[in-house]
């Protein structure tokens, strides 16, 4: 089985945070939920798969590939959905799609239009008069339009309604239903996991404390209900 | 190349989502400023010296909207954004000297002023080679450090410029007039001066840029 994430001994020194030998795979097609408290170190471990921060030691794959050295060729392929807008306030709809549609080889225009459509995504208004629902469908009608084969959302349900948060489960399950597609879904509210994902992750202090089929993470805690429950399990054990 | 062309479209959209009233603004006050004092090459002037220090506006626009999360995402090479948008910034100087020198002649014609090709010259070479100089003094900290924190200071090299500037006319008024001479017998080197010295600038001030923004974490 082909990995689309595989990430070794990641570090990375800030003064008042380090994050510490990190080493998990994604394997090709599967949902991974990668989880933890706030400030566990989920996005920037996000942050580094992008290259948006530099590494201080280890190495992360993605296709098999360096995140560094072939960057360019991998973000071809890498969606992301984080957990607030990173289009201009101003835009519209229709230009969001106009200002960056250029970058992607594989870009379809059509199918653009047919999940703005299908969102619900009212094509002339402007982001900033997007809920906070709509913009993440936004985000996802980008990341969805051009043929990539990792879609990688950092915290995406924080501050939506429930309803929107079953949306999003419904079209990530469509997204990745060919088997091709592989989602690495960073978040704390592990309900929405409990759902979909196939693999776990779990970061705590810096640290990954576990990581593998969801299945074997209920087998190892089989007094615990839910993967919250197993979470905290977890942080009391450490103390 | 493909990559620089769609940096300068996302650049273009940028701007366009910036505050369109401050745009009218600015485009309005050197017209009055010009027709006000009778002299009609100071619309060109003005007009390039506001927008110098309004497409800085493209930074605030990147910190407002996260957009550096943005160019995390899309396929583009940090060089790339930057060559990207010292081009466009220099598009977009060229199209501002061209509709400057066009509302001139037509303030010109309809106040009966006349305008020497001298003063034309100095007027047009001179204030293009301000305006690429208040790119390349602002751009290199835009591209590290939040507009909000740095905008300031990015205008201290042109205040540093105007007081350097004034103090050697006030102490060498020999050198304004000596200059002044010069360019009347050889006034093709007005834009020579002018067209080379903006590159030049812009050429440094990428340089800077691009290797600043490559250690830049987004």
């Amino acid at each position: 089985m082909t990995n689309a994430i595989e990430i070794r001994e990641l570090c990375k020194e800030y003064t008042d945070f380090s994050l510490k030998n990190i080493s998990f795979d994604l394997p090709t097609g599967r949902i991974m939920g990668f989880v933890g408290q706030n400030g566990a170190g989920k996005t920037t471990t996000v942050r580094l798969i992008l290259n948006m921060i530099s590494r201080s030691s280890g190495s992360i794959k993605l296709f098999g590939m360096d995140n560094i050295q072939d960057e360019q060729k991998i973000k071809q392929d890498v969606a992301v959905v984080f957990d607030d807008t990173f289009f201009a306030e101003s835009w519209k709809v229709s230009e969001v799609e106009k200002a960056i549609r250029g970058f992607y080889s594989r870009w379809n225009s059509d199918l653009y239009h047919k999940y703005v459509k299908d969102f619900n995504l009212p094509i002339d208004k402007r982001v900033k008069e997007l809920s906070r629902g709509m913009k993440m469908k936004l985000m996802l009608a980008v990341a969805m339009s051009h043929d990539a084969k990792l879609l990688i959302l950092d915290e995406p349900t924080s501050g939506i309604d429930p309803v929107a948060r079953d949306e999003l489960l419904d079209i990530l399950r469509n997204y990745a239903s060919d088997g091709e597609k592989s989602i690495l879904f960073s978040t704390h509210i592990t309900t929405d996991l409990e759902k979909i994902a196939d693999y776990i992750s779990i970061i705590d202090k810096g640290s990954i404390v576990y990581t593998g089929t969801k299945s074997d993470l209920l087998k190892q805690f089989p007094n615990e209900s839910s993967i919250d429950n197993i979470l905290v399990s977890i942080s009391k054990r450490k103390i | 190349m493909n990559n620089i062309l769609n940096s300068i479209k996302l650049d273009y959209y940028i701007l366009k989502s910036s505050d369109f009233r401050r745009m009218i603004i600015i485009s309005i006050v050197p017209l009055i400023a010009g027709v006000l004092s009778k002299d009609p090459l100071l619309i060109l002037g003005l007009a390039m010296m506001t927008s110098g220090f309004f497409m800085g506006t493209i930074f605030a626009v990147i910190e407002k909207s996260n957009l550096n999360k943005l160019y995390g995402v899309i396929p583009v090479e940090k060089r790339q954004t930057v060559i990207g948008r010292y081009v466009f910034t220099l598009l977009a100087g060229i199209a501002i000297a061209a509709a400057g020198t066009i509302l001139t002649l037509i303030a010109a014609f309809i106040m009966n002023i006349g305008i020497s090709s001298f003063a034309f010259s100095a007027w047009l070479g001179g204030s293009f080679l301000l305006y690429c100089f208040l790119i390349s003094a602002q751009f290199p900290l835009y591209f590290v450090v939040d507009y909000s924190k740095s905008a300031a200071f990015a205008n201290l090299p042109y205040i540093l410029l105007i007081l350097i500037g004034v103090f050697f006319i006030k102490k060498y008024p020999q050198i304004f007039t000596q200059s002044v001479a010069f360019f009347t017998h050889y006034p093709y080197l007005i834009w020579v001066i002018g067209i080379l010295g903006a590159l030049l600038l812009l050429g440094i001030s990428m340089a800077i840029s691009i290797a600043l923004y490559n250690k830049h974490e987004l």
